[in-house]
């Protein structure tokens, strides 16, 4: 008769499951006391908008995002991932940020924060076949911002004050399928296919501060919806060199992003070049509690500045993190890995062309909620991050934190 | 094999829990860029004024509405303004037939043989409401010679009925039986009293006499008083105690006043009020583009079609001008517009809701006195949005006809007039538009 590890247990004061989930309600939802939650970034208005890399919580707080990490991982940045999974998995990250802006001539830019979504995946392994089928949804490019403006117009030798909101409200995400292959117990190779998708609405609004006398004045607004589409390839490769080391490898390739105008906007579609992106990493434990963690991305731009049916760089663009995993604090029955790392990317676009340098100190908790043997099946983990952007005069401080609920063996 | 894993329904509500609290916190504040020179596109607020002749058709004035009886009050006057004479007309109720009399045994008992010995009659002016002199005035109270129709009665006709009209024996609702004069200082209080003998309330003992009532007038030159209520005392001594006298009232049955001379409408006048009121009618007509002034054309390509995307405002512009004399509007005239629902029924046409917020648009007594007029703006965005909506939506079934009118319906002998076509100032139509360059992707 198997023994349930989870049943029978005698509640203790603030257990550290509702304990850990208290500290990122607080921090990510102070929405319901009123104070703001998360949100983007000034460098959202840039070319194509601000890259969301659909990473979890657990890849953030290590600053190696992507292939070659140790445990289950089954992003859409690590085809090969979900290769070394027995068992169902279904994961969903939420990404609140908030961030405060200085400098150039964004004239303050005030404190932007808002919720975003980077990831949802789902993997189910096919023993018969040896290999796994994943599915995700997960974030591309960010592309709300607003620019605000107080101006005055003449009307007939008066002058009135108005005040004028360009707002742009949308992004790309890309939904993937894929398929993991092991080729025997240490190496496994994986690939996938996906469709870009997203639309973005873009309005003016012209409102009267004062109006003429005796005169009912209501808001101007203009305004275009445009949809998205695109296509994704990626391929990349597991290798468990040995029971401590693994490394990994991935390559995706995009083709143009395509921008339909809405049946009520008008122009023409409009079509641009995304860039190829290959990562490396590799995770290796260096004691039984503790794993570093290094990884290192190259994307190439064949841009032509900013704007333009190329947006973006001529140049290759550079990614690198490392961190590391400790799982020295236990439990009873489970352990709660504390995690460390930093991050370096550099981003495709920035004020007047220039390419701003995202760069990020992380910290991470894990909880384990399922276990079965050595596997967690079922855990929350959390990620801290604490980073500046800058780039065209432009600087911008942000925290971000990413919660990931992660459910196996279903 | 790996063995699948018990849960815990506590956990599960934890996690549940996080979820909810993260979500909640998804209150999205946009990133912000204050740069002008970041503004992706632009657009240009002109103001551009039609004359009449370039957005309406006609403007026709329908008469008629309400009766001088539907005001709350009377009118009399005498040469107000050197022109308006009004005079109050007033019938009786039935005198009583029974009184409670208390006898020299202390038992109340009815009496039914009253005599009335004489009484008086109570009119209850406005205080406020004077206009001409400011010192005492004299009334004046006779009674009438004839019945009247209180829907049709005028200056000059007792009934003015499809059936037959019947004239006064003499213009100003005479001739009537003087029954005496009366002086009244607003100073002193708000009532003045005739004084009567039992003669005079034996002309209205029946009912004949009691339809045909009283006429009150001004005797002073040069006022007009408003008269809130008149009421006939009766002084009857009860039979059985014919040492004791009582005091019974008989209030007005019918009230309503006449006046001279009927403002007819001159040409090229529109007008708003008055009793019986009067309705203006305004047919538009609205151009598919407009052209504003030509430095307004070197920023932006002209002419601009009119789309209700464009229009963020519209105002009618009417410019007042004085009423005939002893009509000027002396208090707040409220004006409303509505759509005439089937104009060609005019004067009869169903009206749409109010096209003006809280009901109307208020305008100052002030504005009607200058001798060149003031403009006043009438705001029509929402209804002309509505035109040009219907231009290229067959659901939507907007009028052309608005019909100008008083927010209620007699609401005072005075009325609001404006300069309408062919006048020194028209009617214009002033919009204020905005033009954008188009938001691109780029």
């Amino acid at each position: 008769m198997r023994r349930s590890l989870f049943r029978h247990r005698t509640p203790g004061p603030i257990p550290p499951a509702a304990g850990l989930l208290l500290v990122w309600g607080l921090l990510a939802g102070p929405g319901a006391a009123g104070a703001p939650a998360a949100a983007q970034s000034v460098f959202s208005k840039e070319g194509l908008g601000y890259p969301l890399d659909p990473l979890d919580a657990r890849s953030r707080a290590l600053g190696a995002g992507g292939p070659g990490l140790r445990g289950i991982v089954f992003g859409p940045l690590d085809p090969a991932g979900p290769s070394a999974l027995y068992f169902p998995a279904m994961e969903l990250s939420l990404q609140p940020q908030w961030a405060s802006v200085q400098g150039g001539g964004a004239g303050g830019g005030g404190r932007p924060r808002g919720t975003r979504f980077p990831l949802l995946a789902l993997a189910y392994p096919v023993s018969r076949l040896g290999g796994t089928v994943s599915v995700s949804f997960g974030s591309f490019f960010d592309q709300r911002w607003e620019t605000r403006r107080r101006t005055r117009v003449e009307l007939e030798g008066t002058s009135y004050p108005v005040s004028d909101v360009f707002q742009s409200d949308g992004g790309v995400a890309a939904l993937r399928v894929g398929w993991a292959q092991r080729l025997g117990d240490q190496v496994g190779v994986g690939v996938g296919a996906g469709r870009l998708t997203g639309a973005v609405l873009r309005s003016l609004t012209r409102r009267f501060d004062s109006v003429p006398e005796g005169a009912q004045v209501v808001s101007f607004r203009d305004q275009g919806r445009w949809m998205y589409s695109g296509t994704t390839l990626s391929a990349g490769f597991r290798w468990d060199v040995v029971e401590v080391l693994r490394v990994g490898g991935a390559f995706q390739w995009f083709s143009d992003l395509e921008a339909r105008p809405s049946r009520d906007t008008p122009g023409e579609a409009v079509s641009y070049s995304l860039p190829w992106e290959a990562r490396v990493g590799a995770s290796a434990a260096l004691t039984p509690t503790l794993d570093l963690a290094l990884g290192m991305g190259y994307s190439r731009w064949d841009g032509e500045g900013d704007g333009g049916d190329s947006p973006g760089p001529s140049q290759g663009l550079w990614s690198v993190g490392a961190g590391v995993e400790w799982r020295g604090w236990t439990g009873a029955t489970r352990a709660y890995p504390l995690r460390f790392g930093f991050r370096r990317q550099e981003l495709p676009f920035g004020p007047q062309g220039s390419i701003p340098v995202e760069s990020a100190w992380s910290g991470g908790v894990g909880l384990e909620l399922f276990r079965a043997g050595e596997e967690v099946l079922g855990g929350v983990d959390l990620s801290l991050e604490r980073g500046r952007r800058r780039g065209g005069g432009v600087s911008e401080n942000f925290w971000r934190s990413t919660l990931t609920i992660r459910v196996a063996g279903f | 094999m790996r063995g699948w894993p018990d849960r815990s329904g506590k956990r599960m509500r934890a996690v549940g829990a996080s979820l909810v609290l993260g979500l909640v916190g998804c209150q999205e504040r946009f990133p912000t860029v204050l740069d002008d020179a970041a503004f992706p596109t632009e657009a240009y607020t002109v103001q551009v004024t039609l004359p009449f002749h370039e957005f309406a058709k006609d403007v026709r004035v329908w008469g008629g509405y309400g009766r001088p009886y539907e005001l709350p009050h009377g009118v009399v006057a005498r040469s107000y303004e050197g022109e308006l004479e009004a005079r109050t007309l007033i019938s009786w109720e039935a005198y009583p037939g029974v009184a409670s009399v208390r006898d020299t045994t202390g038992t109340v008992r009815a009496d039914t043989a009253l005599v009335f010995v004489g009484g008086r009659v109570v009119a209850v002016l406005d205080t406020l409401d004077v206009r001409g002199v400011g010192g005492p005035v004299t009334l004046g109270l006779g009674a009438l010679q004839q019945p009247w129709d209180l829907a049709t009665v005028s200056w000059n006709l007792a009934v003015d009925s499809v059936g037959g009209r019947v004239p006064w024996g003499e213009p100003g609702a005479g001739p009537v039986v003087g029954l005496g004069t009366a002086e009244w200082d607003r100073t002193q209080g708000d009532s003045v009293v005739f004084a009567l003998d039992s003669a005079a309330v034996a002309l209205w003992a029946d009912s004949l006499g009691q339809r045909r009532g009283i006429r009150l007038e001004a005797v002073t030159e040069g006022i007009r008083l408003h008269v809130n209520r008149v009421t006939l005392v009766l002084t009857t001594r009860p039979r059985s105690r014919p040492d004791t006298l009582l005091y019974l009232s008989v209030p007005a049955r019918e009230r309503t006043f006449v006046y001279h001379p009927f403002p007819e409408v001159p040409g090229g006048e529109i007008r708003v009020g008055g009793v019986p009121a009067w309705r203006s009618v305004l047919t538009l007509d609205l151009p598919e583009k407009v052209y504003p002034a030509a430095e307004v054309c070197s920023r932006i390509a002209c002419p601009i079609t009119l789309t209700p995307q464009a229009l963020v405002s519209a105002s009618l512009v009417l410019r007042t001008q004085p009423s005939r004399p002893g009509f000027t509007p002396t208090d707040t005239l409220r004006v409303d517009v509505r759509e005439a629902l089937e104009p060609s029924r005019m004067p009869k046409s169903p009206l749409g809701f109010s096209l003006l917020p809280f009901g109307g648009l208020s305008i100052p007594p002030a504005r009607f006195q200058a001798p060149e007029g003031e403009d006043v703006l009438i705001p029509l965005g929402e209804y002309v949005e509505g035109l040009i909506r219907a231009r290229s939506d067959t659901t939507m079934v907007v009028s052309k006809s608005v019909v100008f009118l008083s927010a209620f319906e007699p609401l005072s002998l005075f009325y609001g007039a404006f300069q309408g076509p062919g006048s020194p100032h028209p009617p214009r139509l002033r919009l204020i538009l905005t033009v954008g360059r188009g938001v691109q992707l780029r």
